[in-house]
Protein backbone atom coordinates (compact mmCIF):
# COMPACT_ATOMS: atom_id res chain seq x y z
CA UNK A 1 0.00 0.00 0.00
CA UNK A 2 0.98 3.76 -0.73
CA UNK A 3 1.31 5.88 2.68
CA UNK A 4 3.17 8.89 3.28
CA UNK A 5 5.40 7.11 6.37
CA UNK A 6 7.07 4.77 3.25
CA UNK A 7 8.24 7.85 2.14
CA UNK A 8 12.17 9.25 3.17
CA UNK A 9 12.19 12.44 4.65
CA UNK A 10 13.76 14.53 1.72
CA UNK A 11 11.29 13.23 -0.49
CA UNK A 12 7.99 13.94 2.38
CA UNK A 13 9.29 17.49 2.06
CA UNK A 14 9.12 17.61 -1.08
CA UNK A 15 6.07 16.15 -1.43
CA UNK A 16 4.47 17.81 0.83
CA UNK A 17 5.76 21.60 -0.50
CA UNK A 18 4.43 20.85 -4.09
CA UNK A 19 0.98 20.21 -2.57
CA UNK A 20 0.87 23.01 -0.17
CA UNK A 21 2.13 25.83 -1.82
CA UNK A 22 -0.47 27.94 -3.34
CA UNK A 23 -0.19 29.27 -7.30
CA UNK A 24 -2.04 32.21 -8.14
CA UNK A 25 -4.46 31.62 -10.91
CA UNK A 26 -5.10 35.03 -12.08
CA UNK A 27 -3.44 38.69 -12.40
CA UNK A 28 -5.90 40.14 -9.51
CA UNK A 29 -4.70 37.55 -7.48
CA UNK A 30 -0.88 37.89 -7.96
CA UNK A 31 -0.56 41.79 -7.84
CA UNK A 32 -1.38 41.73 -4.51
CA UNK A 33 2.07 39.47 -3.53
CA UNK A 34 5.42 41.31 -4.25
CA UNK A 35 7.00 38.05 -5.29
CA UNK A 36 4.99 37.55 -8.17
CA UNK A 37 4.68 41.08 -9.47
CA UNK A 38 8.50 40.78 -9.10
CA UNK A 39 8.83 37.67 -11.30
CA UNK A 40 6.31 39.40 -14.02
CA UNK A 41 8.31 42.35 -13.96
CA UNK A 42 11.31 40.33 -14.83
CA UNK A 43 9.73 37.87 -17.46
CA UNK A 44 8.49 41.60 -19.17
CA UNK A 45 11.73 42.90 -19.38
CA UNK A 46 12.93 40.00 -20.60
CA UNK A 47 10.31 39.95 -23.25
CA UNK A 48 11.15 43.49 -24.01
CA UNK A 49 15.07 42.88 -24.22
CA UNK A 50 14.59 40.28 -27.14
CA UNK A 51 12.20 42.75 -28.77
CA UNK A 52 9.48 40.17 -28.81
CA UNK A 53 6.94 43.31 -29.68
CA UNK A 54 6.81 46.71 -30.64
CA UNK A 55 3.48 49.05 -29.42
CA UNK A 56 1.65 50.09 -32.21
CA UNK A 57 -2.15 51.43 -32.91
CA UNK A 58 -4.20 48.48 -33.39
CA UNK A 59 -5.77 48.53 -37.54
CA UNK A 60 -9.09 48.89 -37.99
CA UNK A 61 -11.14 45.73 -38.10
CA UNK A 62 -8.47 43.68 -36.48
CA UNK A 63 -9.30 41.42 -33.74
CA UNK A 64 -6.16 41.54 -30.96
CA UNK A 65 -5.07 37.91 -29.45
CA UNK A 66 -5.75 37.64 -25.95
CA UNK A 67 -2.99 36.72 -23.60
CA UNK A 68 -2.95 35.49 -20.12
CA UNK A 69 0.13 34.91 -16.71
CA UNK A 70 0.59 31.06 -15.60
CA UNK A 71 2.19 31.17 -12.30
CA UNK A 72 4.67 28.40 -11.27
CA UNK A 73 6.53 28.01 -7.94
CA UNK A 74 9.77 25.94 -9.10
CA UNK A 75 11.04 23.51 -6.59
CA UNK A 76 14.62 22.66 -5.63
CA UNK A 77 15.12 18.61 -4.73
CA UNK A 78 14.95 19.55 -0.59
CA UNK A 79 11.52 20.80 -0.93
CA UNK A 80 12.41 24.28 -0.50
CA UNK A 81 11.37 27.28 -3.33
CA UNK A 82 13.73 27.86 -5.85
CA UNK A 83 12.22 30.72 -7.50
CA UNK A 84 8.84 32.42 -8.60
CA UNK A 85 8.12 32.28 -12.30
CA UNK A 86 5.94 34.07 -14.09
CA UNK A 87 5.05 33.20 -17.41
CA UNK A 88 3.19 35.22 -19.95
CA UNK A 89 1.34 33.12 -22.78
CA UNK A 90 -0.86 33.91 -25.65
CA UNK A 91 -4.60 32.49 -26.08
CA UNK A 92 -3.55 30.60 -29.00
CA UNK A 93 -7.29 29.28 -29.55
CA UNK A 94 -8.47 32.81 -29.84
CA UNK A 95 -6.22 32.63 -33.35
CA UNK A 96 -8.22 31.33 -36.59
CA UNK A 97 -6.31 29.64 -39.14
CA UNK A 98 -5.95 31.60 -42.53
CA UNK A 99 -6.01 34.81 -41.04
CA UNK A 100 -3.85 34.77 -37.66
CA UNK A 101 -1.79 31.77 -39.52
CA UNK A 102 -1.22 29.04 -42.39
CA UNK A 103 1.01 25.87 -41.51
CA UNK A 104 1.12 24.75 -37.83
CA UNK A 105 3.21 21.08 -38.53
CA UNK A 106 6.27 20.81 -36.52
CA UNK A 107 8.08 17.33 -37.47
CA UNK A 108 8.57 15.61 -34.29
CA UNK A 109 11.29 12.49 -33.71
CA UNK A 110 9.30 8.94 -34.62
CA UNK A 111 10.09 7.06 -31.70
CA UNK A 112 10.83 3.56 -34.56
CA UNK A 113 13.95 6.52 -35.51
CA UNK A 114 14.76 6.95 -31.55
CA UNK A 115 14.79 3.30 -31.11
CA UNK A 116 16.59 2.72 -34.16
CA UNK A 117 19.33 5.26 -33.54
CA UNK A 118 19.96 3.82 -30.12
CA UNK A 119 20.52 0.33 -31.42
CA UNK A 120 23.06 1.48 -33.53
CA UNK A 121 24.87 3.10 -30.73
CA UNK A 122 24.68 -0.36 -29.03
CA UNK A 123 26.35 -2.00 -32.09
CA UNK A 124 28.70 0.94 -33.09
CA UNK A 125 29.97 1.61 -29.56
CA UNK A 126 28.93 5.60 -30.26
CA UNK A 127 28.81 8.08 -27.02
CA UNK A 128 25.09 9.19 -26.42
CA UNK A 129 23.87 12.53 -25.03
CA UNK B 1 -1.73 41.03 -28.74
CA UNK B 2 -3.30 42.64 -26.09
CA UNK B 3 -0.65 44.13 -24.21
CA UNK B 4 -0.37 41.93 -21.00
CA UNK B 5 -1.47 43.37 -17.47
CA UNK B 6 1.25 45.01 -15.65
CA UNK B 7 2.88 46.51 -18.50
CA UNK B 8 2.74 50.78 -18.64
CA UNK B 9 1.58 51.99 -21.75
CA UNK B 10 2.42 55.54 -22.44
CA UNK B 11 -0.40 55.83 -24.83
CA UNK B 12 -3.71 54.17 -24.56
CA UNK B 13 -5.54 51.79 -26.74
CA UNK B 14 -2.31 50.64 -27.50
CA UNK B 15 -1.59 47.30 -29.04
CA UNK B 16 1.96 44.90 -29.13
CA UNK B 17 2.64 43.91 -32.50
CA UNK B 18 4.30 40.74 -32.15
CA UNK B 19 7.94 40.41 -34.00
CA UNK B 20 8.72 36.88 -32.28
CA UNK B 21 6.81 33.85 -31.22
CA UNK B 22 5.32 33.51 -27.67
CA UNK B 23 4.29 30.50 -25.91
CA UNK B 24 0.59 29.05 -26.59
CA UNK B 25 0.94 30.74 -30.50
CA UNK B 26 -0.43 28.35 -33.09
CA UNK B 27 2.81 28.57 -35.01
CA UNK B 28 4.94 28.51 -32.08
CA UNK B 29 6.35 25.01 -32.39
CA UNK B 30 6.62 25.69 -36.19
CA UNK B 31 8.77 28.87 -35.88
CA UNK B 32 10.76 26.83 -32.89
CA UNK B 33 11.60 24.12 -35.19
CA UNK B 34 12.56 26.38 -38.58
CA UNK B 35 14.92 28.24 -35.90
CA UNK B 36 16.78 24.80 -34.45
CA UNK B 37 16.86 23.21 -38.27
CA UNK B 38 18.41 26.35 -39.83
CA UNK B 39 20.75 26.78 -36.71
CA UNK B 40 21.54 22.80 -37.26
CA UNK B 41 22.56 23.39 -41.01
CA UNK B 42 24.08 26.56 -40.75
CA UNK B 43 26.47 23.96 -38.25
CA UNK B 44 27.06 21.70 -41.39
CA UNK B 45 24.57 19.38 -40.49
CA UNK B 46 21.93 17.51 -42.96
CA UNK B 47 18.38 17.34 -42.12
CA UNK B 48 17.47 13.56 -43.11
CA UNK B 49 14.52 13.12 -45.94
CA UNK B 50 13.56 9.70 -44.23
CA UNK B 51 12.97 11.42 -40.61
CA UNK B 52 12.93 15.13 -40.98
CA UNK B 53 14.06 15.54 -37.49
CA UNK B 54 17.51 13.89 -37.84
CA UNK B 55 20.24 16.08 -38.29
CA UNK B 56 23.37 13.93 -39.48
CA UNK B 57 26.86 15.26 -39.76
CA UNK B 58 29.55 13.28 -41.70
CA UNK B 59 33.45 13.64 -41.55
CA UNK B 60 35.93 11.18 -42.90
CA UNK B 61 36.58 10.17 -39.60
CA UNK B 62 33.54 11.62 -37.18
CA UNK B 63 30.30 10.47 -37.40
CA UNK B 64 27.60 12.46 -35.42
CA UNK B 65 23.82 11.83 -35.08
CA UNK B 66 20.96 14.53 -33.76
CA UNK B 67 17.77 13.52 -33.34
CA UNK B 68 15.33 16.63 -31.78
CA UNK B 69 11.97 16.31 -30.31
CA UNK B 70 10.88 19.35 -29.95
CA UNK B 71 13.27 20.66 -27.42
CA UNK B 72 14.67 16.89 -26.01
CA UNK B 73 17.69 16.55 -28.63
CA UNK B 74 19.66 13.09 -28.57
CA UNK B 75 23.47 13.44 -29.60
CA UNK B 76 24.99 10.15 -30.68
CA UNK B 77 28.34 9.77 -32.59
CA UNK B 78 31.94 8.44 -31.92
CA UNK B 79 33.63 11.69 -31.39
CA UNK B 80 33.22 13.28 -28.22
CA UNK B 81 34.88 16.74 -29.56
CA UNK B 82 31.82 16.78 -31.56
CA UNK B 83 29.57 15.95 -29.54
CA UNK B 84 30.86 18.39 -26.79
CA UNK B 85 31.34 21.30 -29.60
CA UNK B 86 27.52 21.10 -30.95
CA UNK B 87 26.33 20.68 -27.32
CA UNK B 88 28.28 24.54 -26.40
CA UNK B 89 26.55 25.70 -29.65
CA UNK B 90 22.98 25.02 -28.95
CA UNK B 91 23.45 25.85 -25.15
CA UNK B 92 24.87 29.36 -26.56
CA UNK B 93 22.30 30.08 -28.93
CA UNK B 94 19.26 28.30 -27.34
CA UNK B 95 20.16 28.05 -23.75
CA UNK B 96 19.83 24.73 -24.13
CA UNK B 97 20.61 22.49 -20.57
CA UNK B 98 22.87 19.26 -20.86
CA UNK B 99 21.76 16.98 -18.76
CA UNK B 100 25.11 14.57 -19.93
CA UNK B 101 24.87 10.90 -20.94
CA UNK B 102 21.48 9.96 -22.12
CA UNK B 103 19.70 8.25 -18.88
CA UNK B 104 16.05 9.59 -19.86
CA UNK B 105 14.05 10.59 -22.51
CA UNK B 106 10.63 11.09 -23.47
CA UNK B 107 9.77 9.35 -19.98
CA UNK B 108 11.75 6.32 -21.64
CA UNK B 109 14.46 4.79 -18.80
CA UNK B 110 17.95 4.33 -20.63
CA UNK B 111 20.36 2.05 -19.25
CA UNK B 112 23.58 1.45 -20.68
CA UNK B 113 26.46 -1.88 -19.79
CA UNK B 114 29.03 -3.20 -22.28
CA UNK B 115 26.64 -6.11 -23.62
CA UNK B 116 24.10 -3.15 -24.92
CA UNK B 117 21.38 -0.77 -24.26
CA UNK B 118 18.21 -1.43 -21.99
CA UNK B 119 15.32 0.75 -22.41
CA UNK B 120 12.18 0.37 -20.54
CA UNK B 121 9.45 2.51 -18.70
CA UNK B 122 9.06 1.43 -15.49
CA UNK B 123 7.89 5.09 -14.00
CA UNK B 124 5.44 5.80 -16.65
CA UNK B 125 3.71 2.12 -15.87
CA UNK B 126 4.12 2.75 -12.23
CA UNK B 127 2.44 6.12 -12.65
CA UNK B 128 -0.73 4.35 -14.54
CA UNK B 129 -0.75 2.03 -11.98
CA UNK B 130 -1.16 4.21 -9.29
CA UNK B 131 -3.72 6.78 -11.08
CA UNK B 132 -5.92 3.61 -11.65
CA UNK B 133 -5.49 2.50 -8.25
CA UNK B 134 -4.17 -0.89 -9.56
CA UNK B 135 -0.99 -1.21 -7.50
CA UNK B 136 -2.31 -3.39 -4.91
CA UNK B 137 -3.88 -5.41 -7.83
CA UNK B 138 -3.08 -9.12 -8.58
CA UNK B 139 -0.56 -9.34 -10.76
CA UNK B 140 -1.39 -11.98 -14.43
CA UNK B 141 0.83 -13.58 -16.84
CA UNK B 142 -0.82 -12.33 -20.10
CA UNK B 143 -2.66 -9.10 -20.88
CA UNK B 144 -5.23 -10.59 -22.63
CA UNK B 145 -8.98 -12.28 -21.42
CA UNK B 146 -9.21 -15.53 -23.35
CA UNK B 147 -13.05 -14.76 -24.38
CA UNK B 148 -12.72 -12.07 -26.80
CA UNK B 149 -16.67 -12.40 -27.83
CA UNK B 150 -17.34 -10.34 -25.10
CA UNK B 151 -15.62 -7.05 -26.44
CA UNK B 152 -18.22 -7.19 -29.35
CA UNK B 153 -21.46 -7.49 -26.92
CA UNK B 154 -23.57 -4.25 -27.15
CA UNK B 155 -24.34 -3.76 -24.05
CA UNK B 156 -23.37 -2.58 -20.25
CA UNK B 157 -22.08 0.87 -21.70
CA UNK B 158 -20.00 2.45 -19.30
CA UNK B 159 -21.52 6.09 -18.13
CA UNK B 160 -18.46 8.26 -18.38
CA UNK B 161 -16.33 6.66 -20.94
CA UNK B 162 -13.39 9.97 -20.65
CA UNK B 163 -11.31 7.75 -18.66
CA UNK B 164 -11.45 4.50 -20.64
CA UNK B 165 -10.20 7.01 -23.43
CA UNK B 166 -7.68 8.84 -21.40
CA UNK B 167 -5.97 5.36 -20.30
CA UNK B 168 -5.68 3.40 -23.48
CA UNK B 169 -4.06 6.59 -24.87
CA UNK B 170 -1.50 5.97 -21.66
CA UNK B 171 -1.34 2.37 -22.51
CA UNK B 172 -0.61 3.47 -26.29
CA UNK B 173 2.56 5.44 -25.04
CA UNK B 174 3.66 2.48 -22.67
CA UNK B 175 3.85 0.56 -26.06
CA UNK B 176 6.40 2.31 -27.10
CA UNK B 177 9.06 0.15 -25.23
CA UNK B 178 6.06 -3.23 -24.89
CA UNK B 179 6.00 -5.05 -28.14
CA UNK B 180 3.92 -7.16 -25.99
CA UNK B 181 1.21 -5.09 -24.87
CA UNK B 182 1.31 -4.02 -28.49
CA UNK B 183 -1.71 -5.97 -29.71
CA UNK B 184 -4.43 -6.32 -26.74
CA UNK B 185 -4.51 -2.44 -26.78
CA UNK B 186 -4.58 -1.77 -30.20
CA UNK B 187 -7.61 -3.52 -29.98
CA UNK B 188 -8.93 -2.17 -27.12
CA UNK B 189 -8.21 1.35 -28.76
CA UNK B 190 -10.92 0.11 -31.43
CA UNK B 191 -13.76 1.05 -28.68
CA UNK B 192 -12.89 4.56 -27.69
CA UNK B 193 -15.83 5.73 -29.03
CA UNK B 194 -18.67 3.54 -27.38
CA UNK B 195 -16.22 1.61 -24.34
CA UNK B 196 -18.55 -1.07 -22.55
CA UNK B 197 -17.91 -2.44 -19.24
CA UNK B 198 -16.05 -5.49 -21.07
CA UNK B 199 -13.81 -3.54 -22.51
CA UNK B 200 -12.77 -1.98 -18.98
CA UNK B 201 -12.27 -5.43 -17.47
CA UNK B 202 -10.20 -6.33 -20.79
CA UNK B 203 -7.97 -2.96 -19.54
CA UNK B 204 -7.84 -3.71 -15.80
CA UNK B 205 -6.69 -7.45 -17.38
CA UNK B 206 -3.97 -5.38 -19.08
CA UNK B 207 -2.80 -3.61 -15.87
CA UNK B 208 -2.37 -6.52 -14.01
CA UNK B 209 -0.22 -7.42 -16.48
CA UNK B 210 1.79 -4.58 -15.97
CA UNK B 211 1.79 -5.34 -12.94
CA UNK B 212 3.59 -8.32 -13.20
CA UNK B 213 5.96 -6.50 -15.76
CA UNK B 214 6.95 -3.48 -14.60
CA UNK B 215 10.88 -2.98 -15.73
CA UNK B 216 9.79 -5.02 -18.73
CA UNK B 217 11.92 -3.68 -21.71
CA UNK B 218 13.63 -3.64 -24.76
CA UNK B 219 17.37 -5.34 -24.82
CA UNK B 220 19.36 -3.57 -27.87
CA UNK B 221 22.36 -5.85 -27.97
CA UNK B 222 26.14 -4.73 -28.57
CA UNK B 223 26.84 -7.91 -30.54
CA UNK B 224 23.87 -7.61 -32.84
CA UNK B 225 24.67 -8.19 -36.77
CA UNK B 226 23.73 -5.47 -38.93
CA UNK B 227 20.96 -6.86 -41.03
CA UNK B 228 17.21 -6.47 -41.31
CA UNK B 229 14.79 -9.34 -40.38
CA UNK B 230 11.44 -8.74 -40.51
CA UNK B 231 8.01 -11.07 -39.79
CA UNK B 232 4.55 -10.59 -41.12
CA UNK B 233 1.53 -11.90 -40.47
CA UNK B 234 -1.98 -11.43 -40.06
CA UNK B 235 -5.40 -12.74 -38.92
CA UNK B 236 -8.15 -12.69 -41.43
CA UNK B 237 -11.31 -10.84 -40.03
CA UNK B 238 -10.26 -10.46 -36.64
CA UNK B 239 -13.77 -7.94 -36.37
CA UNK B 240 -16.77 -9.75 -36.71
CA UNK B 241 -18.53 -6.67 -37.35
CA UNK B 242 -16.45 -4.99 -39.70
CA UNK B 243 -15.43 -8.65 -41.08
CA UNK B 244 -11.80 -6.70 -41.79
CA UNK B 245 -8.18 -8.22 -40.89
CA UNK B 246 -5.69 -7.23 -39.51
CA UNK B 247 -1.87 -7.35 -39.95
CA UNK B 248 1.06 -7.86 -37.83
CA UNK B 249 4.34 -7.32 -38.50
CA UNK B 250 8.02 -6.89 -36.50
CA UNK B 251 10.98 -5.86 -37.46
CA UNK B 252 14.58 -6.52 -36.15
CA UNK B 253 17.90 -5.11 -36.87
CA UNK B 254 19.49 -8.00 -36.44
CA UNK B 255 18.86 -9.56 -33.17
CA UNK B 256 17.46 -6.19 -32.02
CA UNK B 257 13.79 -5.62 -32.04
CA UNK B 258 12.91 -1.77 -33.67
CA UNK B 259 9.84 -1.57 -34.84
CA UNK B 260 6.29 -3.51 -34.81
CA UNK B 261 3.20 -2.93 -35.36
CA UNK B 262 -0.49 -4.31 -35.25
CA UNK B 263 -3.23 -2.41 -37.17
CA UNK B 264 -6.74 -3.18 -38.78
CA UNK B 265 -6.57 -3.60 -42.51
CA UNK B 266 -8.43 -0.87 -44.38
CA UNK B 267 -10.15 -3.18 -46.82
CA UNK B 268 -12.01 -5.85 -46.57
CA UNK B 269 -9.79 -9.67 -47.75
CA UNK B 270 -11.91 -12.16 -49.51
CA UNK B 271 -9.65 -14.64 -48.09
CA UNK B 272 -6.69 -15.24 -45.50
CA UNK B 273 -4.11 -15.30 -47.86
CA UNK B 274 -5.46 -11.93 -49.39
CA UNK B 275 -5.23 -10.49 -45.93
CA UNK B 276 -1.85 -12.74 -45.79
CA UNK B 277 -0.16 -10.49 -48.93
CA UNK B 278 -1.60 -7.02 -47.67
CA UNK B 279 0.09 -7.54 -44.54
CA UNK B 280 3.56 -8.32 -46.70
CA UNK B 281 2.97 -5.37 -48.87
CA UNK B 282 2.74 -3.32 -45.79
CA UNK B 283 5.82 -4.62 -44.16
CA UNK B 284 7.65 -4.34 -47.36
CA UNK B 285 7.21 -0.55 -46.93
CA UNK B 286 8.25 -0.23 -43.65
CA UNK B 287 11.53 -2.62 -44.51
CA UNK B 288 12.41 -0.07 -47.39
CA UNK B 289 11.69 3.21 -44.87
CA UNK B 290 14.24 1.61 -42.85
CA UNK B 291 16.68 0.94 -45.48
CA UNK B 292 16.26 4.32 -46.12
CA UNK B 293 17.11 5.22 -42.54
CA UNK B 294 20.07 3.14 -42.41
CA UNK B 295 21.67 4.82 -45.82
CA UNK B 296 21.18 8.20 -43.82
CA UNK B 297 23.49 6.82 -41.18
CA UNK B 298 25.41 5.73 -43.60
CA UNK B 299 25.25 1.93 -42.31
CA UNK B 300 25.75 -0.52 -44.65
CA UNK B 301 23.65 -3.63 -43.84
CA UNK B 302 25.60 -6.70 -43.75
CA UNK B 303 23.15 -8.84 -46.25
CA UNK B 304 19.73 -8.57 -48.23
CA UNK B 305 16.80 -8.24 -45.80
CA UNK B 306 14.74 -10.88 -45.47
CA UNK B 307 11.06 -11.14 -44.95
CA UNK B 308 9.54 -14.53 -43.16
CA UNK B 309 5.90 -15.43 -43.80
CA UNK B 310 3.74 -18.09 -42.58
CA UNK B 311 1.14 -18.62 -45.62
CA UNK B 312 2.02 -21.03 -48.60
CA UNK B 313 -0.47 -19.01 -50.73
CA UNK B 314 0.61 -15.70 -50.09
CA UNK B 315 4.65 -16.77 -50.90
CA UNK B 316 3.36 -17.72 -53.84
CA UNK B 317 1.58 -15.17 -55.31
CA UNK B 318 4.42 -13.11 -54.68
CA UNK B 319 6.92 -15.26 -56.56
CA UNK B 320 5.18 -16.13 -59.71
CA UNK B 321 3.10 -13.90 -61.94
CA UNK B 322 0.32 -16.01 -62.30
CA UNK B 323 -2.89 -14.55 -63.37
CA UNK B 324 -5.02 -15.99 -60.41
CA UNK B 325 -8.48 -16.11 -60.85
CA UNK B 326 -8.98 -15.15 -57.29
CA UNK B 327 -6.13 -12.37 -57.02
CA UNK B 328 -7.00 -10.35 -59.68
CA UNK B 329 -9.07 -7.58 -57.96
CA UNK B 330 -5.61 -7.25 -54.91
CA UNK B 331 -4.52 -3.59 -55.40
CA UNK B 332 -1.41 -3.35 -57.51
CA UNK B 333 0.22 -1.77 -54.80
CA UNK B 334 0.50 -4.89 -52.96
CA UNK B 335 2.49 -5.58 -56.03
CA UNK B 336 5.14 -4.10 -54.82
CA UNK B 337 6.46 -7.39 -52.88
CA UNK B 338 6.58 -9.22 -56.01
CA UNK B 339 8.52 -6.25 -57.51
CA UNK B 340 11.07 -6.42 -54.68
CA UNK B 341 11.85 -9.78 -55.27
CA UNK B 342 12.37 -9.63 -58.83
CA UNK B 343 15.00 -6.42 -58.27
CA UNK B 344 16.60 -8.81 -55.94
CA UNK B 345 16.62 -6.58 -53.00
CA UNK B 346 14.23 -8.98 -50.81
CA UNK B 347 14.25 -12.82 -49.75
CA UNK B 348 10.73 -13.61 -48.77
CA UNK B 349 11.42 -17.01 -46.94
CA UNK B 350 8.89 -19.19 -45.15
CA UNK B 351 8.95 -20.24 -41.82
CA UNK B 352 6.73 -23.03 -39.53
CA UNK B 353 3.83 -21.06 -37.49
CA UNK B 354 4.95 -21.97 -34.49
CA UNK B 355 8.50 -19.63 -34.47
CA UNK B 356 6.01 -16.83 -36.54
CA UNK B 357 7.11 -13.73 -33.89
CA UNK B 358 4.69 -11.67 -35.62
CA UNK B 359 1.96 -14.02 -34.37
CA UNK B 360 1.56 -11.56 -31.20
CA UNK B 361 0.68 -8.48 -32.87
CA UNK B 362 -2.51 -10.10 -34.54
CA UNK B 363 -3.65 -13.27 -32.29
CA UNK B 364 -4.12 -14.26 -28.63
CA UNK B 365 -1.67 -17.21 -28.09
CA UNK B 366 -1.64 -19.73 -25.36
CA UNK B 367 0.44 -18.37 -22.45
CA UNK B 368 3.11 -20.79 -22.69
CA UNK B 369 3.37 -19.67 -26.52
CA UNK B 370 3.28 -16.00 -25.70
CA UNK B 371 5.79 -16.12 -23.13
CA UNK B 372 8.40 -18.11 -25.58
CA UNK B 373 7.44 -15.19 -28.36
CA UNK B 374 7.96 -12.68 -25.53
CA UNK B 375 11.66 -13.80 -24.36
CA UNK B 376 12.66 -14.37 -28.58
CA UNK B 377 11.38 -10.70 -29.27
CA UNK B 378 14.25 -9.67 -26.96
CA UNK B 379 12.35 -7.87 -24.19
CA UNK B 380 14.28 -8.25 -20.71
CA UNK B 381 13.49 -7.32 -17.09
CA UNK B 382 16.01 -6.21 -15.57
CA UNK B 383 14.61 -5.93 -11.82
CA UNK B 384 13.81 -9.09 -12.03
CA UNK B 385 15.44 -11.57 -10.24
CA UNK B 386 17.06 -14.12 -12.98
Amino acid sequence: MLSYDSLSAKHLRYTLAISTNNEPSTYAEAKTNPEWTKAMEKEIKALQDNHTWFLTQLPPGKTPIGCKWVYKIKHKADGSIKRYKARLVAKGYTQQEGIDYLDTFSPVAKLTTVRLLLSLAATQNWFLH
Amino acid sequence: MEPPPGLNLPKKGQVCRLTKSLYGLKQASRQWFDKLSSFLISAHYTQSNSDHSLFIKKTPTNFTALLVYVDDIILAGNSMEEIEHIKGLLHSTFKIKNLGELKYFLGIEVARSKKGIHLCQRKYALDILEETGMLGSKPCSTPFLSDTKSLYKTENYLSNPSSYRRLIGKLLYLTNTRPDLCFSVNLLSQFMQSPTNYHYRALQHILRYIKSSLSQGLFFAADSPLQIKAFSDSDWATCPITRRSTTGFCIFLGSTLIYWKSKKQQTISRSSTEAEYRALATTVCEMQWLSYLLQDFHIQPSATVTLYCDNKSAKHIAHNQSFHERTKHIDLDCHVVRKKIQANLLHLLPIRSEEQLAYIFTKFPHRVQFRSIVSKLGLVNIHHPA
